[in-house]
């Protein structure tokens, strides 16, 4: 027999389901014998639960009564698609946490107008290949997606095909170091562009600490050296799309770090005292979840949350959890497609960033061993971005469904 | 209402002479327990004792210790209503069996249903968690003494075996019955606690401890059921509990993220919101505390 939701709160990450017939508002009593399940975070394991009054009680909260679309209940053909559903709506419900709910400061405001021409002239462009390329791999796993999706019929869902390319050798791998570079270039240049006009203002302290983990995120994964190779004018690139970045308003100090930072890295004959310093200018990060939470990303990307809940946390909600998301746009403009682009490539930053850990690049290793740490490094993220995506494809209107949670107030 | 004072009484009838005796000290105990009179202390601690408590998600933990202006900061269904939900909203009173509940609570303790935030005895644990990690423990002063206290969930009241197996509710009969299974917080929670403790827990031949009462007045998904008149907010708080379990998964979570292997995505962003939470908590005066042992005492 078919699940449905007695209870859900789907910000909250828990739901209670049982096994019944669609009839939560006609009874006015409650099923018994029939099996009831409690679904929760961190792991959205079902546990059994004796009654379904648990689930009608916790409706009286937060949770919401039941879920309908088109005036029916949602079915679900099986627990374990109830408990995907609860995961996914979690998890990209999350992505609308704002600097309450991510316990981090709000993000640095961004200005009025938007970063249009950015993207067409910076950037070179990549040939995309979903041999070579990871990010190809995970548009043509959304559409895949969206194409089984518009196969199901109601109530029904099948298991989700892998993201492709997991478990690759690291060696294959090198187009996926441009990747990570360009995602580095986009994260800096939306902090840079956040920057206050007045120093000695809170507002200039919370965007300098912003600042600060950004720099981290690029020194940590020892990218420096290989920004100027992924814009389009190479050194004149990084000072075109970094420091003159309107408002072009960097501090002076920040450009002076920024330009040896990127002259050289540990193999490319930096100045002596970078070298000393292992090029760690900016504090060791005690959790890069609140470091990708607080460092803001554009409107584009992510424009159906509030401001304050656009960072690079939230752009792994999105993809990972709902790779349908293209439903919310026109698949077809070239416009969108450059923005998914540069939205996995985020993602990939994002998810490479975390998976870190505590390994870094020695000063000691020259080009071809730092090729391969970066490969590594990128196949890995691949692995987790291809572990977290859905494991069950659900009809269009329940993956509409899921793509909406990021809007639902906290 | 004396009702539970005699109920209680009623049920010890059934011991012989030398099972009473346990038996009535027994009883003794779980109404110093919930009183927040420890074992053999006389007084009153002010921090201990039954409170009402309500356990909802970390993530709206911020929104609860500082709502949006003219915003509630804990909501019932009822607040909820202007809010998006996902996929369709349904009308309040299209359930038909929260409309029967209602109805029943509205005619027998003539309360409100839109004016109720149902809540939970608790004692020394952390609530009900399958309605939230973040267990919120009310102030004594927060709740008023007439409050109803309920012997159980009040949808149990359209479930077997007070409502058949496939039979509407008797909304007359329940509406009488209701009375019947309310007593007042002030006067009648350590009487409903011992006969709930009774029911569950062996009571004549040992001593009970404070953690078996206060296993037995809350445990899973059996409590007694509190309908609180009026939300509350963060100044209306003891304090806030979390369990031991959820405690361990959130830092081994945070292991991981530094250490590696990379936890998913969903366990990243359950610890986020735990901490976030315990940020706005400790921001509003509000301690959090883990719970290791529902028989733990205060100095």
């Amino acid at each position: 027999m078919t699940w449905y939701l007695d209870a859900i709160d789907p910000r909250g990450g828990r739901a209670i389901a049982a096994q019944r017939k669609a009839n939560l508002s006609a009874s006015s009593s409650l099923d018994e014998n029939t099996p009831v399940a409690f679904i929760g975070g961190p792991l959205f394991e079902p546990q059994v639960v004796s009654s379904r009054a648990a689930g009608f009680a916790m409706a009286r909260g937060r949770a919401q009564f039941g879920l309908h679309a088109n005036g029916e209940e949602v079915a679900f053909d099986s627990v374990a698609a109830v408990a995907e559903f609860v995961r996914r709506t979690y998890v990209r419900g999350s992505g609308g946490d704002g600097s309450g709910e991510n316990g981090v400061p709000p993000l640095p405001l961004a200005p009025d107008e938007d970063d249009g021409g950015f993207d067409a002239e910076a950037l070179t462009r990549l040939e995309s290949n979903p041999e070579i390329d990871l990010i190809a791999r995970i548009l043509a796993h959304s559409n895949r997606f969206l194409s089984v999706s518009g196969s199901l019929k109601p109530g029904a869902s099948v298991m989700s095909v892998p993201l492709a390319g997991a478990g690759r050798a690291p060696s294959a791998y090198g187009f996926g170091i441009g990747r990570l570079v360009r995602g580095a270039v986009r994260m800096l240049r939306e902090v840079v562009r956040r920057c206050p006009s007045k120093s000695g203002t809170m507002e200039y302290l919370g965007w300098c600490e912003t600042f600060d983990r950004a720099l981290y995120v690029v020194t940590a994964m020892d990218l420096w050296g290989r920004l100027p190779r992924h814009l389009s004018a190479g050194f004149n690139g990084v000072r075109q799309w970094l420091f003159d970045a309107p408002p072009d308003r960097l501090p002076l100090r920040y450009r002076w770090l920024i330009r040896q930072l990127v002259r050289g890295d540990f193999r490319r004959g930096s100045p002596l005292p970078l070298q000393w310093n292992g090029f760690r200018f900016f504090p060791e990060t005690y959790d890069p979840v609140s470091d990708l939470a607080r460092i803001p990303v554009a409107k584009k990307f992510i424009p159906d949350v509030s401001t304050d809940a656009r960072n690079l946390l939230a752009v792994l909600s999105v993809v990972t959890a709902t790779p349908a998301d293209l439903l919310l746009h026109d698949p077809k403009a070239a416009s969108v497609q450059a923005v998914m682009e540069a939205r996995a490539e985020l993602a990939l930053l994002a998810a490479a960033y975390l998976n870190l850990g505590t390994e870094r690049q020695s000063a000691n290793w020259g080009d071809a061993t730092s090729d391969l740490f970066l490969a590594r490094l990128v196949s890995t993220a691949e692995s987790w971005l291809s572990a977290n995506c859905p494991k069950r494809v659900f009809a269009i209107a329940v993956e509409k469904m899921i793509c909406t949670c990021s809007t639902l107030p906290a | 209402m004396k009702q539970w004072e005699d109920k209680v009484s009623k049920y010890l009838e059934r011991y012989r002479d030398d099972e009473l005796a346990m038996a009535e000290a027994n009883r003794d105990m779980v109404l110093r327990v919930v009183s927040g009179m420890g074992p053999d202390k006389p007084t009153v601690d002010e921090s201990s004792g039954a409170r009402a408590v309500v356990n909802i998600s970390a993530v709206h933990i911020p929104s609860f210790c500082k709502p949006r202006p003219g915003e509630k900061p804990y909501k019932n269904t009822y607040d909820l209503q202007k809010e998006p939900v996902l996929g369709d909203r349904q009308p309040i009173n299209v359930s038909s069996s929260r409309k029967a509940v209602d109805g029943v609570i509205q005619g027998g303790l003539h309360k409100q249903p839109a004016d109720l935030y149902f809540a939970a005895v608790e004692i020394n644990g952390t609530g009900v968690r399958f309605y939230g990690d973040m267990c919120l423990v009310l102030k004594r002063a927060a709740v008023a003494a007439d409050t109803p206290v309920l012997t159980t969930n009040s949808y149990d009241l359209i479930r077997p075996p007070i409502t058949p197996a496939g039979a509407a509710p008797d909304i007359p009969a329940l509406t009488l019955l209701i009375d019947q299974m309310a007593g007042e917080w002030q006067a009648n929670t350590g009487h409903l606690a011992a006969l709930k403790s009774f029911d569950i827990l062996q009571h004549t031949a040992r001593r009970l401890t404070t953690g078996q009462i206060s296993d037995a007045i809350l445990e899973d998904e059996d409590y007694l059921e509190v309908l609180k008149a009026g939300t509350f907010g963060a100044n209306d708080l003891q304090e806030a509990r979390v369990s031991a379990a959820d405690t361990a998964a959130e830092i081994q979570i945070g292991e991981r993220t530094r250490l590696g292997p990379c936890p998913s995505l969903a366990e990243i962003q359950w610890r986020k919101q735990r901490l976030a939470a315990q940020r706005s908590l400790a921001a509003s005066g509000v301690t959090v505390r883990v719970i290791t042992t529902s028989g733990r005492t205060r100095s």
